[in-house]
């Protein structure tokens, strides 16, 4: 029997540290970029945790001069990027400091690029259209789900027509990851699990991608694993520092995949809802993952058979249709053990505004890589089921 | 088993896994490629221009060392130019601080010092004693936290100033010589005239020679003022006045009772070529006023009263006295006195004469100033 030859395939991952202690080297890795000035972007709630006060006073002991932005909000948007786009242009900072969640990191690689090369953020959307790459970035992750401290995504919302685009380019991913679990040790229920649902969404696709390689599979799956044991742990349990570690180390070997092997159609709909109607990106993930793993399950049997035994489930020598409505049904019963629910989607919409999300989300390069093509109509009934539940 | 993907598609997932032409790590290299050859042509054209230009450049780096507030300027950088200029050596310059090396030259030093202080550029000259150097020294500060010492030998210009103001000098002492010497020859000739009318007894002959004694007087205190003043081709004539009338007053056989004069004069500076025949025209006047005005012994108010003002140009001069008054006869006299006064005011001077007779006699005097170029 003659096997496949494996596919041509690349693996970046950025410097990164993990672990205990990782962001007091903040100033260590500002000093080794030769940064001077130092842009540091945060917002109120990480200000409100501390943690951005913990960060400049490493930078203060260091005698590194830093300036603060921190007009961010969730799903940052092309207006926010190119403020702190202006600030950093004016305060003259050469080299960017990101502490807080997918939306402040997103934000800072949009400001280090739109600085750089004197664009509109809005002007990178798609793959490799990022010129020239920004000035050095040091991510610190403070939710373990978005990895975008390591990704080479940034999501920024174009407010003029409420859509998500994405900029993927090698050129966003960060130069440097301090990953320290401590830091998501302050993350509400809610947020833990949305955020943790995100990362789940990410090994799931990073795994069924057709970008996908052994190298990706192999933190992707184990990913899996950690983050399907570890949630509930850290949901129930939000002082249980091992289940923190364990959450953010999922995390990261999430992000490793997915930066690589790419997203899928949970993703590409998400960012529409995200867009469109402004809902939280992790809540869309957790409702949209089953539905998504359902519609594919076809496309990627065997990953997914993969997935299923990974995660313990019984699916030896049952037929396909049931195979697939076990992994459906456990991933469901994960989000409810979440308590994560559709009513949690605070918001009426249209039959207009769905097909807008499903055109946006047809179009939307996370679905070059989901293991089926969908097309409109598909994603349509799609988001029909989850906004009936 | 996967299907197969449109050209576009295809192209798009090898973009995504990164590896389509356009897919690349994220590398600075390009950029810094790109900034490294600007900075090494910009670094050429300094160069170009710190190795070739006349002057010599010596470039300091300002370091603070234990908490001092004043910094130590350490040499960094200097150019040929400077040591071709200086003979200094190239290595006992470099990383040497500017203190050390202007030991002998501690002004220059502290204004290097000042300079980065203010960061107000400032020129100063400055002379070497071990090279027997002049140079004008520009010190400024192309940035924050370094100065810059321009040197330029300006040692054959001092040399030529030098020379010149030695040249000067022997000249000027020269000029005051040979007015020194007039004046003296002046008085030897006056003394002769005073030594010859005393074989005379007739008073109008012993009054002639008095007269030319008195008018070689007059110029000899001209060249007297001269080679005391600083300025050789100019005399003050208000104080040249006041001068003649004393000396005249002193001078006068039998003393008049009772004589005053009263000056109210502006300062009148003369240049040479109108001085003389000014200050024989004042010692005529004078004279005559002190010879024949005040014959009359009873009156006790005797006074010869000057003024002079200067307008623009033109200088206004009245001799009054209060004396017995000029007739019409001495007006136009023949006598030698009027005859000089007449000739000196209206053909050396280029200027205006009236006389009056009233209350004493009045001499209105009126000319312009005039100024010898020398160019």
């Amino acid at each position: 029997m003659t096997k496949n030859r494996l596919e041509l395939r690349k693996f970046v991952v950025p410097e990164f540290i993990f672990g205990d202690g990782a962001v007091d080297h903040t100033a260590n890795f500002v000093n080794n970029f030769s940064g001077e000035n130092v842009l540091l972007v945060t917002d109120d709630g990480l200000i409100n945790a501390g943690w951005t006060g913990q960060v400049e006073d490493i930078l203060k002991d260091a005698g590194i001069h830093y300036h603060l932005f921190k007009n961010i909000t969730p799903n940052p948007k092309d207006y926010e990027v190119m403020e702190g786009a202006q600030i950093c242009v004016e305060q003259k900072c050469d080299i960017i400091v990101a502490i807080g969640g997918g939306s402040v990191m997103d934000c800072a690689k949009g400001i280090g690029i739109a600085s750089c090369n004197k664009k509109h953020v809005l002007e990178f959307e798609g793959v490799d259209e990022v010129p020239k790459p920004g000035p050095p970035l040091i991510c610190i992750p403070t939710t373990a789900g978005t990895a975008a401290d390591i990704s080479q995504f940034a999501i920024i919302n174009n407010t003029t027509e409420n859509v998500k685009i994405a900029i993927i380019s090698k050129s966003v991913v960060p130069d440097v990851a301090l990953i320290d679990p401590l830091l998501t040790s302050t993350m509400d229920p809610q947020l833990t699990a949305e955020t943790g649902m995100d990362a789940l969404v990410h090994a799931f696709e990073a795994f069924v991608s057709t970008g996908s390689s052994p190298i990706t599979d192999l933190h992707a799956l184990h990913a899996i694993k950690l983050i399907w044991e570890y949630l509930p742990i850290a949901y129930n349990e939000p002082d249980n520092i091992h289940a923190r570690e364990m959450m953010m180390l999922g995390s990261h070997y999430a992000g490793m995949a997915f930066s690589n092997a790419s997203l899928g159609l949970v993703h590409s709909m998400a960012h529409s809802m995200g867009g469109l109607l402004d809902f939280a990106h992790g809540l869309c993930n957790a409702l949209l993952l089953e539905v998504v793993v359902d519609f594919n399950y076809s496309s990627s049997v065997e990953k997914y058979n993969e997935i299923s035994k990974a995660l313990g489930l019984k699916i030896s020598g049952k037929a396909a249709e049931h195979q697939k409505d076990i992994l459906v049904k456990a991933i469901q019963s994960l989000r409810h053990s979440l308590n994560i629910t559709s009513d949690k989607l605070n918001s009426s919409v249209t039959p207009d505004q769905i097909l807008q999300m499903s055109k946006n989300a047809c179009n939307d390069p996370c679905s070059v890589t989901n293991p089926y093509r969908p097309t409109v109509d598909n994603v349509r009934s799609l988001y029909e089921k989850i906004f009936a539940t | 088993m996967k299907k197969s993907l449109p050209p576009d598609h295809k192209e798009m997932l090898d973009r995504i896994i990164g590896v389509s032409k356009s897919s690349h790590k994220k590398s600075y290299y390009p950029q810094l490629q790109e900034q490294i050859a600007k900075l090494e042509k910009s670094e050429q054209n300094y160069r170009f221009l710190f190795e070739n230009m006349f002057d010599g450049l010596l470039v300091c780096q300002a370091e603070y060392s234990n908490g001092n507030k004043i910094p130590d300027l350490k040499i960094i950088d200097v150019n040929s130019a400077l040591l071709k200029s200086t003979n200094w050596e190239k290595s006992s310059l470099l990383n040497t601080n500017l203190s050390t090396f202007f030991s002998k030259n501690k002004s220059l030093y502290k204004n290097c010092q000042t300079v980065f202080r203010d960061n107000i550029a400032k020129n100063v000259e400055e002379y070497f004693k071990d090279m027997d150097k002049w140079f004008s020294i520009n010190i400024f500060c192309p940035q924050p936290d370094r100065i810059a010492v321009q040197f330029h030998d300006i040692t054959m210009e001092k040399n030529a100033e030098h020379f010149l103001r030695e040249s000067l000098r022997e000249k000027e002492t020269l000029v005051k010589e040979v007015h020194h010497r007039v004046k003296n020859n002046l008085q030897i000739i006056s003394s002769l005239l005073y030594l010859q009318s005393r074989g005379f007894k007739d008073p109008i002959i012993v009054n002639f020679f008095k007269n030319s004694q008195n008018r070689i007087r007059s110029m000899a205190l001209v060249h007297e003022m001269i080679y005391k003043s600083k300025n050789f081709t100019k005399i003050n004539f208000t104080d040249y006045i006041k001068e003649l009338c004393y000396s005249l007053q002193s001078d006068m056989q039998p003393t008049i009772e009772n004589l005053s004069f009263q000056f109210s004069m502006d300062t009148v500076i003369l240049d040479l070529d109108q001085a003389i025949p000014a200050c024989l025209t004042l010692n005529e006047i004078i004279s005559n006023s002190l010879k024949y005005a005040f014959k009359d012994a009873t009156n006790l108010n005797n006074t010869i009263s000057l003024e002079m003002a200067q307008n623009n140009n033109r200088v206004f001069l009245t001799i009054k006295d209060n004396g017995i008054g000029i007739d019409e006869k001495g007006k136009s006299s023949k006598n030698l006195g009027m005859k000089l006064i007449n000739s000196l005011v209206i053909s050396q001077l280029d200027g205006k004469l009236d006389i009056t007779a009233s209350d004493g006699t009045i001499f209105n005097i009126e000319f312009d100033l005039k100024s010898r170029s020398f160019i």
